[in-house]
């Protein structure tokens, strides 16, 4: 039973109805949210004025609206009356606060005065005031900086363009999927490319991989069901576009990096013109990786959402010195801009005797054409016995191309052992299960040719065992060696694919090349010639997709500063943000990693996508491993007694409570200083301490939070956003054009 | 878009008494969920000095709750006053959507505070979200920041713009 002289306030200021607004302001500030009392001369309380009263009186003006023409009433209770009864009287007389009176005087003298006010917020605070569960109590903390003390997520801060893993990963394990999309379409213009053949350099340092006998959240596949998701529900991302700069950007090659240069200059409001000398848009994408890798009906939406943005785009159009070629001098002299993102297109056919033999091919060609729906000259389906010379990605996408094509005998030989190739371990497991038959630790020597020059066999040599480098895990050259007197190797055949290196084209002396060959610019992209920046493969030679779109994220920067954008003011940084406090506990032990099913080895003969996509049973279950590092704990120094209860009972040991004058072993090895608290003096009975975090072991359990007995620590999910890598800040949604959607 | 205000040179320049709300605004936004029972709603909003509290979804507006709405769940006994000698985990059923009124109030951060308090109170309102040009909220403007900048300019004895 709340009785209302337990809960009342002292009765406060005062004001006389005749008083203006202007005149109480200062008094209602000060004690809001207790109304004043309005109180006529004779002493007779007629009723409260609020805050709210500002308001009304701005239209007239607060020196012209006086208190008596705002009130409102103001019920009386005795002092023994229930909470109850004033709520009932407040909402009924649409009161902000009741009077409480007691009885005062003598037997006779006996009469009831008011002794304080119970106002509508002193009810609230009762009601909320047994909520323990601060889960659903969210605080949106604006661009709170934290000024860096807490530490990016370890997937985010692999990533090559710093995507907000973290955040999308916690969408979908609340079935949030367009928003999880959303999150990713951020910094990413391709998920659903980079959600199957990202080598996701962001499970490679996932925390929960540390742990011995735990494997990493299966991050890649997560990002790709939620675009998958998207995809069927026929959503598309509507850029904002900035109002136009007037300044013209030509880019040449729309592969990833210069499709991601095109689309970050265009949403900032250039003129964008793409060259691609292929009769499609997609760089490698569209023309090199075979259909049984992803959905091409996908990435067509994709490459659709960024060229409506409004980028000219002019396919068939080479940049070089050939006729009829576009010369590079001219578009330095045309556009404002160049960037020159061409790739290293065209594969590489060792100078072995033969290799001019008719049915030899580079596998950058042999995948090309394929993806132009056509068969390579020479193959005969269903007849060509094909070696391929290479063991990497290329490799395995012409082989099992081949395979799939009807070819009844595919070779890969590659001068590596077969557990230190450098094709994906799954995607070779998945060539050998419908036929690859593999040849490791050989060389080739020479391609035998009968009278019309058609290819008959290879001999390979084979080697010592190689050695590798510790740091990228390449092959030492200088370790290949043949082995004296052991007989060279034929394997008959009838095609030879070479995926045994790549080469960039040059398009013109003037661009700038390194002694590799390759095109020389920094990690920003500018060259030493003037209007002109290049990135990509063609700078850093054969990487990634996620590598290229990083690449096309920073010329844009790199283009915008030089059409001169002011690159260091505040709208363009990195940051972190305190989102909401979270009490989010996800049992994520519970549950081991698993990777999307692949389709059986039976059905896998023709160009059918081999990864099938999640449940959403499953999605979910694989993004609730996730540990959310991107939680850390806020400790509230007011509350927070430096007992050390966190301390003792974090199972990671990774959190150090420092009591000045206490002798308190420091083993965590953590310098992320989340509290900084005192009690009074500690050389009179008093104590003084900070707290230290070593987020590298803190797995964000919340034991601490649970064992705390002062409560004083909660978590706040921060989002780390790194502006240089961003398309857009949060992008609109609609759905897929009718244009588009034919 | 934020570049309107590229176009107006009062925002541009705001005088002092009428500054941008971006200037006054509270920068947290405090806020609740539709599934956030009314208890908590009652304890965000005591703490945070509110008498409507938005509802948000994935930092999206889509409405807010009124102190008398739960005033008037607790006079019809679906929510109980607590105590602080008794710790139960819930007191209520009702949740945020049982009370939700529509729509929110929102403002542009750049948009001038005369211009803000005249959309309260035209809706009778307590409270507007302000919103970034990207459609999140990055603050709020409750009758108390107006109230509080024109006593701030009233104590400076500068002239008040109504």
């Amino acid at each position: 039973m709340h009785v209302l002289s337990e809960i009342m306030e002292p009765l406060g200021a005062q004001c006389d109805p005749l008083d203006t607004l202007a005149n109480i302001l200062a008094p209602l500030l000060a004690q809001h949210p207790l109304p004043l009392l309005v109180v006529r001369d004779d002493g007779e309380i007629l009723g409260s004025v609020g805050l709210e009263a500002v308001l009304p009186a701005t239209e007239r003006g607060l020196h012209r609206t006086r208190a008596g023409e705002l009130l409102r009433p103001l019920p009386r209770l005795d002092g023994g009356q229930t909470a109850l009864a004033a709520a009932r009287e407040m909402v009924d007389a649409g009161a902000g606060a009741v009077l409480i009176t007691e009885p005062v005087g003598g037997v006779f003298s006996r009469r009831s005065a008011p002794v304080g006010v119970v106002s509508e917020a002193q009810l609230l605070a009762e009601i909320g005031s047994n909520v323990v569960d601060k889960a659903p109590m969210k605080i949106l903390a604006g661009h709170r900086d934290l000024g860096f003390n807490v530490p990016v997520s370890p997937c985010q801060r692999n990533c090559p363009i710093k995507q907000d893993i973290a955040t999308y990963i916690d969408y979908v394990s609340q079935g949030r999927y367009v928003d999880s999309w959303m999150v990713i379409h951020e910094t990413n213009p391709f998920p659903s490319m980079l959600g199957r053949l990202c080598n996701h350099p962001c499970e490679t340092d996932c925390k929960r991989g540390w742990d011995p006998g735990e494997d990493p959240v299966t991050i890649r596949s997560i990002k790709r069901f939620s675009t998958d998701f998207a995809f069927k529900q026929g959503l598309w991302v509507d850029y904002k576009l900035a109002p136009a700069k007037g300044k013209r950007v030509c880019i040449v090659g729309a592969g990833p990096a210069g499709l991601t240069c095109a689309l970050d200059l265009r949403v900032q409001g250039y003129d964008v013109v793409l060259l691609e000398r292929e009769a499609k848009v997609g760089g490698l994408l569209s023309t090199s990786i075979p259909p049984f890798r992803f959905d091409h009906a996908q990435l067509q939406w994709e490459l659709d959402m960024i060229l409506a943005t409004g980028i000219d785009v002019r396919t068939n159009t080479n940049v070089g010195t050939g006729p009829g070629d576009v010369r590079l001098e001219d578009l330095i002299d045309e556009f404002d801009a160049v960037f020159l993102t061409i790739g290293m297109m065209k594969g590489r056919i060792l100078p072995v005797p033969g290799h001019d033999a008719n049915q030899v091919i580079d596998a950058m060609r042999f995948l090309r054409i394929i993806s132009y729906d056509r068969i390579p000259e020479h193959m005969v389906p269903g007849r060509t016995r094909v070696v391929c010379v290479g063991g990497g990605a290329i490799a395995t996408d012409a082989v099992q191309s081949s395979i799939k094509l009807g070819c009844p005998e595919v070779w890969m030989c590659a001068i590596e052992p077969e557990d230190r190739l450098p094709a994906f371990g799954n995607e070779l497991h998945e060539a050998k299960e419908i036929g690859l038959r593999l040849a490791c630790g050989i060389i080739v020597k020479e391609i035998h040719k009968d009278a019309s020059n058609n290819v008959t066999g290879v001999s390979f040599a084979p080697l010592e065992p190689l050695e590798f480098d510790p740091l990228t895990g390449k092959v030492i050259f200088s370790s290949v060696k043949e082995k004296p007197g052991v007989e060279r190797v034929r394997v008959d055949c009838d095609y030879v694919i070479f995926a045994s290196g790549q080469i960039m084209e040059r398009p013109s002396e003037i661009a700038p090349v390194t002694p590799r060959g390759l095109l020389s610019a920094d990690r920003g992209g500018h060259t030493s010639v003037p209007k002109l920046f290049s990135g990509g493969d063609c700078v850093q030679g054969p990487s990634f997709i996620v590598d290229a779109v990083g690449w096309g994220h920073r010329v844009a920067r790199s283009i915008r500063e030089f059409l001169g954008e002011d690159m260091e003011d505040d709208s363009f940084r990195l940051y972190q943000t305190v989102v909401e406090r979270t009490d989010d506990h996800r049992q994520s032990e519970v549950f081991a990693r698993t990777d999307p099913p692949i389709l059986e080895a039976s059905k896998r003969y023709d160009m059918s996508e081999c990864e099938l996509p999640w449940t959403d049973r499953e999605a979910i279950v694989q993004s609730i491993r996730c540990f959310q590092c991107d939680s850390v704990h806020h400790y509230d120094q007011t509350v927070c007694v430096l007992c050390g209860a966190c301390d003792d009972v974090c199972p990671e040991k990774a959190i150090d409570v420092v009591v000045f004058g206490e002798d308190r072993e420091r083993s965590s090895g953590g310098d992320t200083l989340v509290c900084e608290t005192s009690g009074g003096d500690p050389e009179s009975g008093g104590y003084a301490g900070q707290i230290f975090i070593n987020y590298d072991r803190c797995t964000n359990c919340r034991i601490c939070e649970d064992h705390c007995p002062v409560n004083c620590i909660t978590f706040e999910r921060v989002r780390f956003v790194d502006d240089l890598m961003r398309v857009s800040e949060r992008p609109a949604l609609k759905p897929i054009p009718l244009a588009v959607a034919g | 878009m934020a570049d309107r205000s590229s176009l107006d040179p009062n925002r541009l320049a705001p005088e002092a008494a009428n500054p941008a709300v971006r200037d006054v605004m509270r920068t947290e936004v405090a806020f609740c969920l539709p599934s956030t029972p009314i208890d908590a709603i009652a304890k965000l909003m005591a703490d945070n000095d509110l008498t409507e509290l938005p509802v948000l979804i994935d930092r999206r507006p889509v409405g807010y709750v009124r102190s008398r709405d739960i005033l008037d769940q607790y006079v019809e006994g679906s929510v109980e006053l607590g105590g602080s000698d008794v710790v139960r985990p819930s007191v209520t059923d009702v949740l945020a959507r049982d009370v939700l009124r529509t729509p929110p109030l929102l403002v542009d951060e750049n948009s001038l505070l005369g211009e803000a308090a005249a959309v309260l109170r035209q809706a009778g309102r307590q409270l507007a979200l302000v919103m970034h040009e990207d459609v999140r909220p990055v603050g709020m403007v409750t009758t108390r920041e107006i109230a509080a900048h024109a006593a701030e300019r009233l104590a400076a004895g500068a002239g008040l713009e109504d």
